[in-house]
């Protein structure tokens, strides 16, 4: 039957089934032949998306839609600009910089990518950055919106693993600045290479001018992540008062947005919310035939049987996870993953928080892996560059993205050490 | 044919403008709940039906959303498998995958509906109204679903829409 489950699922997604209803649609097909009530199919939809936890995963995807469209990643650019910009490669610090700022109000890579792109791409190509090389920078460094909170793939993990968001969410913040930090590393070795330009030259007046016109954009992490971790709010609350602020400083502070743009973000992001949350719905069928034919534990034990060397299944682990996030878009392979996973993880125990960061990153590697690679898409429709071009060129941030999954793979308390000091 | 593949295009437009209203007011009353039950908290006294009824709003903004998708091709699928096909064998796969999607609804719509009749005389905790009026938006979401796979299909096969 697992054969029958996996072979159905992966023939669907070839011949260009929506993934959603290839998930869907391999769990009914079992269910069929075990002689399993059909009345589970809609049960299960129903109670998989049933919690309030996930209320976050629509609201900070809003927040999120709210921010992009109201030019609130201009003024964040500006401000790094002009505090990292006088840098020789100046301009591809920022990119990663930006990112890491964004990551901390967006909770999607691909939201994140568009924010950054679509205000730098054209000013590194004036400036004579490699075209390639600058989309294929933008696309890497937009990846690191799911690993710096807050973060939808984080909540979906947190719920399928029964984890708290909180502390995933704060777990991310070092494996999040270790993937900025090699980028730049990376981006100052190739300025040097390459002989790309400085910015305009240091100047504290500017510093101050973009900060005070970024100020209220460079509040939200504080307000979104200090709500979170002081325990003001909830996760799901937080993201409400995400979508407030947002609204409040899009619309009556920086007024760059006006009331009838409303109506299109909520109806966009209404559309974007329900593509994933039926992801999760569906996934609900999955999971409760991956359990009842007891394949997490089949798994479990082939793996364990295999080897009982906690390094290799780890490696194989991250393999499988970022084979996955190659193939598939991120939120079918967390409900996929996490079920099959979580029991051989458990045997070795691993931490479940550190165990989702690993899955977090392993899958935002796989969004810059074509053939399925979200960052790839939106950055190479802002450059205007073909699929190929890009792919070439992101191939050794690729590898610098890999060295961090398995350095925080093998040292936990890169993810753990925050957390711990939370609680 | 051709006018029927016409008047259910006009149909599934029609009926997605209403949908988009709709799922725009579930985020938007999602939004609104949610800070009210922060505020309740800070200022007065914690609410008991405010994450139900975030959560419903949730629900219903799922499976009416998932009808916008279908109806503007927007759920992720990949082509990389499918693309260096000939065009015949793409149209064979494009028509199985809409037949198939088609199934896969009819079943959420029609079990669905059953599921909802089972769980009416439930009472929710904290609201205190029917579970009828959460779980029908299984069927509801099934049937707008199949509206715009069956108009799909009636747009492809009369060729008024391209083979993809």
């Amino acid at each position: 039957m697992a054969l029958i489950l996996f072979g159905a699922f992966i023939i669907l997604i070839l011949i260009g089934m929506p993934i959603a209803l290839a998930i869907g649609l391999s769990g009914s097909l079992v269910l069929i032949l075990r002689h399993f009530p059909l009345m589970l199919v809609p049960q299960r939809m129903f109670a998989s998306i049933d919690t309030f936890a996930l209320v976050a995963v629509p609201l900070f995807i809003l927040a999120g839609d709210i921010f992009a469209k109201g030019h609130i990643s201009h003024r964040l650019v500006d401000f790094v600009d002009s505090s990292l910009g006088f840098i020789k490669g100046g301009l591809s610090i920022v990119v990663v910089a930006g990112a890491m700022f964004f990551a901390g109000i967006s909770g999607s890579a691909a939201a994140d990518t568009a924010a950054i792109g679509a205000s730098l791409l054209p000013e590194m190509e004036r400036k004579g950055y490699h075209v390639d090389y600058s989309a294929a920078l933008m696309a890497t460094a937009g990846t690191i919106g799911v690993v710096i909170p807050p973060s939808v793939p984080m909540i979906i993990y947190a719920m399928l693993a029964d984890q708290s968001v909180a502390k995933l969410f704060i777990g991310g913040f070092i494996p999040g600045t270790l993937m900025g930090l090699i980028l730049i590393v990376a981006a100052l070795y190739v300025a040097h290479k390459c002989n790309y330009p400085k910015g305009a030259p240091f100047s504290p007046k500017r510093i101050w001018q973009t900060f005070h016109s970024s100020f209220f954009a460079l509040l939200t992490p504080v307000i979104i992540l200090g709500g979170i971790f002081s325990g003001v709010f909830t996760p799901s609350e937080a993201a409400a008062v995400a979508v407030d602020y947002a609204l409040i400083v899009a619309l009556l502070v920086y007024r760059d947005l006006s009331w009838k743009d409303l109506y299109g973000i909520f109806s966009a992001s209404a559309m974007t919310t329900a593509l994933v949350m039926l992801i999760i719905s569906t996934s609900g069928i999955f999971s409760w035939v991956l359990a009842s034919e007891r394949i997490p534990q089949m798994v479990a034990s082939k793996l364990l049987g295999l080897t009982h060397s906690k390094i290799l299944i780890l490696l194989i682990t991250d393999l499988i996870i970022v084979a996955a996030g190659t193939f598939m878009e991120t939120a079918s392979a967390l409900v996929i993953l996490t079920p099959v996973f979580l029991p051989v993880v458990e045997a070795l125990h691993v931490d479940l928080v550190h165990f989702g960061l690993i899955m977090v990153t392993g899958l935002a590697i796989g969004m810059v892996t074509p053939p399925v690679a979200i960052c790839l898409y939106v950055a190479s429709s802002i450059a205007k560059i073909s699929l190929e071009r890009i792919s070439r060129a992101v191939l050794p941030m690729v590898v610098l993205l890999f060295a961090v999954l398995l350095l925080i793979t093998y040292v936990p308390q890169l993810v753990l050490l925050l957390p711990r000091l939370v609680k | 044919m051709e006018n029927l593949s016409r008047l259910s295009k006009a149909f599934s437009h029609r009926l997605d403008q209403i949908v988009a209203g709709l799922a725009v007011f579930c985020l938007a009353a999602m939004t609104a709940v949610t800070t009210l039950q922060i505020m309740c908290r800070f200022f007065f006294t914690a609410l008991s039906w405010s994450e139900e009824l975030a959560r419903y709003l949730m629900i219903w903004l799922t499976f009416l959303g998932a009808s916008m998708g279908v109806k503007r091709g927007t759920h992720i699928a990949v082509s990389f498998a499918v693309s260096p096909l000939s065009p015949r064998w793409r149209q064979g796969m494009a028509l199985l995958v809409q037949t198939l999607a088609l199934y896969f609804f009819l079943l959420v719509a029609f079990y669905g509906w059953r599921l909802m009749n089972l769980q009416a005389f439930q009472v929710s905790a904290g609201l205190g109204i029917s579970m009828r009026y959460v779980y029908v938006s299984l069927p509801v979401g099934g049937i707008l679903c199949a509206i715009h796979v069956l108009a799909e299909i009636l747009q492809l096969s009369s060729g008024e829409k391209p083979w993809p």
